[in-house]
């Protein structure tokens, strides 16, 4: 196999582990099939990004916004697990692989095109049972921080992308025709 | 207040060869594993990937405490985890050993190992099953 076809998706954690999600958002039993089957048939191995709100908040975690995250003492929990991403990366790197990342848009942590705000979110959590957070342009906090480890090391973040899975109106079968879009190789694009 | 949803409550730490068996630093390994994936899948297991077992001891080492954590508290919230180990590889191709320390760290029992074989007998979904059925057959009777 050429160093041309050889290519890793770091896929979200929850788009391989359903169980990982905060209470109500998981939509399958584990693993997200519409995506891992796109990937597999087209060529791609799958990475698995670790998931920083479960390692940080466990699995009984409430809802919560960006802002609510977007703490020095998270992001710095972030950033311990973007080096072990990044060393990760480095083998794929090493041999070749054309990498992307597959986020969970909307996520105020995994979000890549799209995270969560809502800056009047905290104490009794009577909000977030009112109604949901909003979404806004912009990443999530843990991708956030692991675009800047890559970029300490000077590496370039990989082509990356999300799917907006917790969104109300999610279209599973849109989502994908632009998955599809995404996963063009670069040399061909 | 935690409401159901459609999560399955089982979850498989997974040696990366056994998902990607086919990647260049691999090639040396001789047998190849049955279809772990598309198993686990269709079961409704949740996947943990294991980082590949041919990284620096230091970045598994890493990698495998944060896993460990997030499966002591799956197991505290009465989840069933299990760890999948490739046969004839170093530690399992999914870092036993470092999960050994990692889970004494949190004074939480090593979850179960089922051992894939990568022999051609080894090669069919029934025996996958039937290896994943060992374990899980244990834990239930324990439960």
């Amino acid at each position: 196999m050429s160093g041309n076809n050889r290519r890793v998706a770091y896929v979200a954690h929850c788009l391989a582990n359903q169980n990982a999600k905060v209470s109500e958002f998981a939509k399958c039993a584990g693993v997200v099939t519409p995506l891992t089957d796109r990937l597999r048939a087209k060529g791609y191995e799958i990475q698995q990004l670790p998931c920083p709100e479960m390692s940080f908040l466990g699995v009984a975690r409430w809802w919560q916004s960006r802002e609510q995250y977007d703490t020095p003492g998270y992001r710095r929990h972030c950033r311990a697990l973007a080096r072990t991403v990044v060393d990760t990366v480095s083998l794929h790197a090493e041999h070749g692989y054309d990498i992307v990342i597959i986020g969970l848009d909307g996520s105020p942590s995994s979000g890549v095109r799209l995270t969560s705000t809502k800056t009047s979110w905290g104490g009794r959590p009577e909000g977030a049972v009112a109604g949901g957070s909003d979404r806004i342009s912009g990443m999530g906090v843990w991708m956030t921080e692991l675009k800047e480890e890559f970029e300490s090391r000077g590496l370039s973040f990989p082509r990356a992308t999300g799917i907006a899975m917790d969104a109300q109106n999610f279209d599973m079968a849109a989502a994908m025709l632009e998955m599809d879009e995404f996963l063009v190789p670069k040399e061909n694009t | 207040m935690r409401r159901d949803d459609s999560r399955s409550r089982r979850v498989a730490i997974v040696a990366d060869f056994l998902i990607n068996p086919n990647a260049p630093f691999y090639q040396s390994i001789e047998g190849r594993p049955g279809p772990v994936f598309d198993v686990l899948v269709e079961d409704g297991w949740g996947l943990m990937k294991a980082a590949p077992h041919v990284l620096k001891e230091s970045v598994g080492r890493s990698a495998a405490i944060t896993t460990a954590g997030d499966a002591a508290d799956y197991l505290r919230y009465d989840h069933v985890v299990i760890i999948l180990a490739a046969e004839g590889l170093s530690q399992g191709g999914v870092w036993l050993n470092e999960f050994e320390v990692a889970f004494g760290e949190l004074k939480t029992p090593m979850p179960k190992v089922v051992t894939i074989g990568l022999d051609p007998a080894s090669r069919t979904a029934d025996y996958v099953r039937a290896k994943l059925a060992e374990v899980t057959a244990e834990i239930a009777v324990k439960t």
